[in-house]
């Protein structure tokens, strides 16, 4: 388990809080949960990937309801949630920890901070309508293996459906991506 | 039996001895499969990262496909299971967010109502049903086999969308896998991630949390893993190699897919099975069961 932040403690000043930040997640389907949270820690305990985080996920929890919105929303805590759920399965109030996580990325999306990874994957779907293409070699070893081809995706619905939702337009005009940053 | 079968784009991608043991042992427990036409990625939890709109749209865009075959849908993967139960879920139960992908469904000519059911294949695999058929077409006891049973994150939890089985200890798969004869081992690490979801953010991480998960089974006295998740099953197999050349180490556990194991008492022909396009070796294994 990590120290608790102390230096980050002391550095909150109450003109660098946006309060209403925790009723914009609260208001969205993913993070209506929030506002249950009363910082026990279950969700960080359990957590398979806390030793990689800079904070623990109860820690951007309680930012997030404190308002700290440019420090969770330029964290790379947020991205690295497995999204295993064993958070939401534990929380004694119900909160569903990874939900509100993914409505913190979608926001930090809608600021322009996409990981590289993530953008590449949802290039590959705009474009192509899966995460990965097929390669011959592959074809061949379902013809091997006596397996039909693979269905042509429909590209250009999937590509009516993310300009519609605006997702295409935010991929474009990123800044750098948490990953690069540090 | 008869199901739509979503097969995802990681599976002809990366993992094909799966679809291919699947299929094989759905015929042989006269489950009938048919593929949807035309069907995109599910998508994966790496797009609702990115925006839950444009997630559950393309999602709800597959359950419209699935819904004009009137039949219930069963996936291979863990990732489709979570995405259109989880989006099926939604749009059956929220109806300001089914209005609201509706109205983009709409210039598609499209309207989303969801489907009956959204199963994993191994769900279907634990029914009452196919484990009579299984006793029924057993050929070969897979007896002295000791298995590593690992279920995915994502065919337990949420719980309250999967309701496949206990999240904090499931049995299900593994009273599936000593039907065989095969023993289920305990092993520390079972219930952890993978690591693959966190591959395409933070690579040492995902490698990590894999070769955790690896050497636990190994310490257990396990032969093998076996899994029913693609993505499970590449960190298990393919990436494993990797972790050997980084750490500077053997572990050398092999990894079976769920029908694979139960295409093997079934009397199911190896190279069917696609067993040998596995990276780390089956010998070992086969040589247990003596096949």
């Amino acid at each position: 388990m990590k120290e608790i932040d102390i230096e980050f403690k002391k550095s909150i000043k109450s003109a660098d809080l946006v309060p209403s930040f925790k009723y914009e997640i609260a208001n969205t389907y993913e993070g209506r949960t929030i506002l249950y949270c009363y910082q026990c820690g279950t969700c960080s305990a359990g957590c398979p990937v806390l030793s990689a985080m800079e904070k623990m996920p109860h820690q951007i929890i309680r930012m997030t309801l404190l308002g700290l919105k440019s420090e969770v929303l330029e964290s790379s805590t947020i991205w690295l949630c497995a999204t295993c759920y064993l958070c939401n399965e534990r929380c004694p109030q119900g909160v569903e920890i990874s939900n509100v996580f993914f409505a913190l990325k979608n926001i930090a999306v809608q600021n322009h901070i996409i990981p590289k990874g993530l953008k590449q994957l949802a290039e590959n779907i705009y474009k192509l309508g899966v995460t990965v293409e097929m390669t011959d070699f592959q074809e061949e070893e379902r013809e091997d293996l006596n397996l039909s081809k693979v269905s042509k995706v429909d590209t250009s619905a999937v590509q009516e459906i993310l300009q519609r939702t605006g997702l295409c337009k935010l991929l474009q005009n990123q800044k750098p991506s948490p990953e690069e940053k540090e | 039996m008869k199901f739509a079968y979503f097969l995802g784009c990681t599976i002809p991608a990366r993992a094909n001895s799966y679809d291919a043991s699947a299929q094989q042992v759905a015929a042989k427990l006269d489950i009938e499969i048919v593929p949807i036409e035309g069907a995109s990625c599910c998508p994966p939890v790496s797009i609702r990262s990115l925006d839950f709109k444009s997630w559950i749209t393309l999602a709800a865009r597959n359950l419209v496909l699935i819904e004009k075959m009137g039949l219930d849908v069963v996936t291979l993967c863990n990732g489709c299971y979570e995405t259109l139960k989880d989006a099926n879920h939604i749009l059956k139960t929220n109806e300001n967010i089914r209005n609201e992908v509706n109205e983009i469904l709409e210039k598609l000519g499209m309207r989303v109502y969801g489907v009956r059911e959204v199963k994993q294949f191994t769900e279907v695999l634990c029914s009452d049903y196919a484990k009579v058929k299984l006793k029924e077409k057993m050929v070969k006891r897979l007896d002295g086999l000791k298995v590593a049973v690992h279920y995915g994150c994502h065919l337990l939890r949420p719980s309250k969308i999967s309701q496949f089985d206990n999240p904090e200890m499931p049995q299900k798969m593994d009273e599936l896998v000593e039907l065989t004869g095969a023993k289920s081992i305990e092993w520390k690490e079972k219930l952890k991630c993978c690591g693959a979801p966190v591959l395409a953010v933070n690579e040492k991480l995902a490698l990590d949390l894999a070769r955790q998960k690896l050497l636990s089974a190994k310490e257990a006295g396990a032969h093998c893993l076996v899994t029913p998740c693609p993505f499970c099953g590449i960190q298990f197999d393919l990436i494993q190699l990797k972790i050997e050349e980084i750490y500077n180490e053997s572990i050398d556990i092999p990894m079976l897919f769920l029908p694979q194991l139960l295409g093997l008492s079934l009397g199911i022909k190896t190279e069917a099975l696609g067993l040998d396009l596995h990276r780390v070796p089956l010998d070992d294994v086969l040589e247990i069961i003596s096949i």
